[in-house]
């Protein structure tokens, strides 16, 4: 596992009705790298649902996330978490960071 | 393949129309098949080589007509479907598993719908190829009993769909051939 080896990635994602949740999961968790996806739906409309997906491995390749992300049709809309390195690094939490804040309540 | 198949049937609700395509043109290929038959009886000619030719030039028709022309309309339907799903999402899915799964449904449903009518009517004249061993008008009420026991079948088909009482729905669609059978003998008056 390389130095610099991407960890841990949490992405909204957008997707069509259509495309099975369980059928994304299950190509996503066999990327090579990859030791495990959760996909969340938190909204739906007539036509997608917005999802979040947290993905963890050892080594995460993201283009072919991405590739595997669009042969679904799915659509990312925004990269929120990255976490890369030899180690697992969780969100550090300040008392007098906002965020933070809204977590500990 | 026949996963991958079935993956993109499902993937477009391609088994629902593969239902109705299915339904609707073997119920198309009996009744014509039937309007031949009583056509032929009430003008004295069961000929089986007539009958035999003019069912096959009939469900080849119907087989081109069916096939092409489901072709055409669902390749229009799905592109428009997936041009609106690709509004939604502010996306290009030309690379995506819709396309793919579009194409594959587009052609079992086209070859469902030709088939479906050309077997039903291939059927129903079937004994008309064993006038060797029997007669004409053996093999013409023989080919009545097969098109009511087809249309018989179809209700029972669409009545397991609808989770109706499938006798009932068996029943309905021989009553519907009853009356074309009917309505095409009173011909025989003029």
């Amino acid at each position: 596992m390389p130095n610099n080896a991407i960890r841990r990635l949490v992405i909204d994602l957008l997707k069509p009705l259509e495309s099975s949740l369980i059928d994304i999961s299950k190509s996503l968790s066999i990327i090579e790298g990859i030791n495990g996806v959760n996909l969340v739906v938190y909204e739906m409309d007539r036509k997608t649902e917005t999802l979040k997906a947290t993905i963890e491995g050892d080594d995460i390749n993201f283009e072919k996330v991405k590739k595997t992300l669009d042969e679904f049709g799915v659509v990312l809309h925004s990269l929120d978490e990255v976490a890369a390195g030899k180690i697992l690094i969780e969100e550090s939490q300040i008392l007098s960071d906002k965020h933070s804040l809204k977590r500990l309540k | 393949m026949k996963k991958d198949i079935q993956k993109d049937l499902q993937l477009t609700q391609g088994y629902e129309n593969l239902r109705r395509y299915f339904v609707m043109n073997a119920f198309d290929g009996v009744l014509t098949v039937i309007g031949i038959l009583i056509g032929t009886y009430i003008t004295d000619s069961i000929n089986p080589s007539v009958v035999i030719k003019i069912t096959l030039a009939t469900g080849l028709t119907m087989f081109v007509s069916g096939t092409f022309g489901t072709f055409v309309t669902e390749k229009a339907e799905r592109k428009k479907s997936l041009r609106d799903m690709e509004k939604a999402l502010l996306a290009d899915l030309q690379t995506s598993i819709f396309k793919k799964a579009n194409k594959t449904t587009t052609l079992i449903l086209s070859i469902v719908d030709g088939l479906s009518s050309l077997m039903a009517s291939i059927l129903v004249i079937s004994p008309f190829f064993f006038t060797l061993l029997i007669s004409s008008t053996t093999a013409f009420y023989i080919s009545i009993g097969l098109a009511l026991t087809c249309l018989f079948s179809l209700g029972i088909f669409l009545g397991k769909i609808s989770e109706e009482k499938i006798f009932l729905s068996g029943f309905k669609m021989l009553i519907i051939g009853t009356i074309a059978i009917l309505l095409t003998s009173l011909l025989g008056l003029i």
